[in-house]
C-alpha cells in the first residue's frame, strides 16, 4: 500500500495543472477588500481557483495540509497595498503559481500609484483627478504596454482541439485541467468556503469517478473485446456474460473508488487515493502476471474486483456460447481456474473446536505472511516490481520542481533583461537561447511573416 | 514537466511583445501563467512611463527613470 501511494502522488503530481490559491484580506481597508474582491468574485481564472480564508492563520495551515497549493494575504502598508505570498518550499511550482498571481495584483495598483509619484516628480503637480480615475480603469489612451503574446506561439501555447478532448475524454485526468472551460461542479464545490461537508464528499466522489472512467459498460473493455473477437478471431464466450461481467467489474471499481475518495478532502488526493488503490488492486488482482500467478498471488486476488472478474473471464471460457460452441480453456487456465476456485465444489472444511473467529483469522494472515516470505516469486511480484516500475515511470514524468525557460531577444534588449532579472526566481531555470539555433516560430492568422528575434524569418502565405 | 531541453521558451519580440512558446499539453497554462505575473509586473512600469512621458511631454529615458526612482523610493514588501 505505501508502494502504491508513493506511486500514485508520483503519477498524480506530474499531471497536476490546476491550483488553488486562497487568499486573505488581511488589510482591512476598503481598497484591500476591493483586491480580494476582485480575485474571489471570479473563483476560477483559468486552471487557477480562488477561495477566500479569513486569517493568515487558516489559510497557512491549509497550505502546510496541502488543501492550497499557495495564499495570498493583502495587507495595507500606507497608500500601496502589500502582498504576502505563502508557500510550501517543496512545491516551487505552486508557490511561483501564487507569486505569478500576486504580482499581476500588484501590477494593477503600481500602474496608479507609479504614475502618480514619477508624474509628480517630473512636472512637479500631482495628475488631475480624471487622469487618475483614468489609470484606476487601467485603460491608459496613447500609452504602451507589455503584451504576453501566444498567437504567433511556436506549438500554440494553448492547447489544440484534439487535446482539450483528450483531457475531457476518458483519461482519468483532472476535469479542471482544461482551460477556458468553465469550473467543474466538485471544483465549485471545493472551492466554496459555504459548501457543506456533504456537498463536498458527493463532489470528490463524483469527480472520483468521472476521473475513473466509470462508463457504463465500459467502452475500453468493450472496445477490447470488439476488436480481439472481430480482429483477431479471439473466443471470450458467451457474448451476454462477457457484458455482464464488465458491467459488474465497472461498478465494483466505481464504488470502491467512491468509498476511497470520501477520505480525502481535496479532488487531487481522490484522485492520489483512487490511483494507489487501483494500483494495489492490480497488482494483487494478478493483472501484471496473468494466468500464471504464483499460488499466493491467487489466492490474494480472489480479494479484488478485478481479480474476481479475470476469474470470471476464464470462467466463460469454459461455457458455450450462443451456437453452441466450447471454448477450450487452456491448461494453465485450468489450472488457475482450479486455484481460484479453491477446490471447486468441494465441501468447505470444517470448523475447528476451541478455535474463535479471530484466532482463525489471525491464524491465516500468519500463514499467508510466512508463504509469502518463502514465496520468491511472489516476493518479486509484490516487492521489487512496484519499486522498479516506480523508478521508471518516477523518472520519465516526474519532477515539477521547476520550469526550464529559453529566452531569445534581439541583442541590448532592455526587456529581455528586466525579463530575466524577475524570472530569476526559485521556480525557473533560466538559459538563453542563441538566435542563430531560433527557429521562427509558424505564422499567426493574418501575417505575412514572422517575427522579428528570431534568426531566420519565415515568409507566410 | 521533463520531455525535452526546456519546458517553454520567450521570445522578446519588441520592446512591448513577448512570445510564449510552449508544447500544447497542460503544463503550457502553468507556465503561462507563472509568468503572467512578470509580464504585468513590467508591463504597469512600462505603461506608468508612457503616461508619464505624455502627460509631462518629457522623453521616454526621462519617465522610465522617473518610474524605476519612485519604484524604488517605496519598494514593495
Amino acid at each position: 500500500m505505501v508502494v502504491a501511494l508513493v506511486f500514485g502522488a508520483l503519477i498524480g503530481g506530474s499531471s497536476d495543472a490546476s491550483f488553488d490559491i486562497g487568499v486573505v484580506d488581511a488589510g482591512g481597508t476598503a481598497s484591500t477588500a476591493q483586491l480580494a474582491a476582485s480575485l474571489t468574485g471570479d473563483a476560477q481564472a483559468g486552471n487557477v481557483t480562488f477561495a477566500a480564508y479569513d486569517d493568515r492563520a487558516a489559510a497557512a495551515g491549509a497550505v502546510d495540509d496541502g488543501d492550497l497549493n499557495a495564499a495570498i494575504v493583502i495587507t495595507a502598508d500606507g497608500d500601496r497595498p502589500s502582498f504576502e505570498v505563502l508557500r510550501s518550499s517543496d512545491r516551487l511550482v505552486s508557490g511561483q503559481i501564487g507569486t505569478a498571481v500576486a504580482r499581476s495584483l500588484a501590477a494593477r495598483t503600481d500602474l496608479v500609484y507609479l504614475t502618480i509619484a514619477a508624474d509628480t516628480a517630473v512636472s512637479g503637480t500631482a495628475p488631475t483627478a480624471a487622469e487618475v480615475d483614468r489609470l484606476a480603469a487601467a485603460s491608459p489612451g496613447g500609452t504602451t504596454r507589455l503584451e504576453l503574446d501566444d498567437t504567433g506561439a511556436g506549438k500554440g501555447s494553448t492547447p489544440s482541439p484534439s487535446t482539450a478532448r483528450r483531457w475531457r475524454s476518458c483519461s482519468c485526468s483532472s476535469p479542471s485541467a482544461s482551460p477556458g472551460t468553465r469550473s467543474s461542479p466538485s471544483a465549485r464545490a471545493e472551492s466554496s468556503p459555504g459548501s457543506s461537508p456533504a456537498r463536498r464528499h458527493r463532489a470528490r466522489s463524483s469527480s472520483a469517478n468521472r476521473s475513473r472512467c466509470p462508463s457504463w459498460p465500459s467502452p475500453g473493455s468493450v472496445m477490447v473485446w470488439l476488436v480481439t473477437s472481430l480482429a483477431f478471431g479471439a473466443r471470450w464466450g458467451n457474448a451476454t456474460g462477457v457484458l455482464l461481467v464488465i458491467a459488474a467489474t465497472v461498478a465494483a471499481l466505481g464504488g470502491v473508488a467512491t468509498f476511497v475518495a470520501a477520505f480525502a478532502r481535496t479532488q487531487q488526493q481522490a484522485d492520489m487515493y483512487v490511483s494507489a488503490v487501483t494500483f494495489t488492486f492490480a497488482l494483487l488482482g494478478g493483472n501484471f502476471v496473468g494466468p500464471d500467478a504464483p499460488p499466493l498471488l491467487a489466492t490474494l486476488s480472489k480479494l479484488t474486483p478485478n481479480g474476481w472478474a479475470l476469474g470470471a473471464f476464464t470462467d466463460l471460457l469454459g461455457r458455450p456460447d450462443r451456437a453452441g460452441r466450447r471454448a477450450r480453456p487452456r491448461r494453465r487456465v485450468a489450472r488457475l481456474l482450479r486455484r481460484v476456485r479453491g477446490g471447486g465444489n468441494e465441501p468447505s472444511p470444517p470448523r475447528i473446536p476451541g478455535m474463535s473467529r479471530v484466532r482463525a483469522v489471525y491464524a491465516f494472515v500468519a500463514a499467508v505472511m510466512k508463504s509469502l516470505v518463502r514465496d520468491r516469486t511472489s516476493m518479486f511480484f509484490m516487492a521489487v516490481l512496484p519499486v522498479v516500475v516506480i523508478v521508471v515511470i518516477g523518472t520519465t514524468y516526474g519532477g515539477t520542481s521547476t520550469i526550464r525557460l529559453g529566452i531569445v531577444a534581439p541583442p541590448g534588449s532592455t526587456t529581455a533583461t528586466a525579463l530575466r532579472d524577475r524570472l530569476a526566481d526559485e521556480a525557473f531555470e533560466l538559459s538563453s537561447i542563441p538566435r542563430s539555433t531560433a527557429r521562427p516560430p509558424p505564422c499567426a492568422a493574418g501575417s505575412k511573416t514572422a517575427p522579428s528575434p528570431w534568426s531566420t524569418t519565415r515568409r507566410c502565405s | 514537466m521533463r520531455r525535452g531541453k526546456q519546458d517553454g521558451a520567450i521570445a522578446v519580440v519588441d520592446d512591448t511583445t513577448v512570445q510564449l512558446i510552449t508544447a500544447a499539453d497542460q503544463d503550457s497554462v502553468t507556465i503561462r501563467t507563472a509568468v503572467s505575473g512578470v509580464v504585468a509586473d513590467l508591463s504597469a512600469r512600462l505603461t506608468a512611463a508612457g503616461s508619464v512621458a505624455t502627460d509631462t511631454g518629457t522623453d521616454p529615458a526621462t519617465a522610465a527613470a522617473a518610474v524605476a526612482a519612485a519604484d524604488s523610493a517605496s519598494p514593495r514588501r
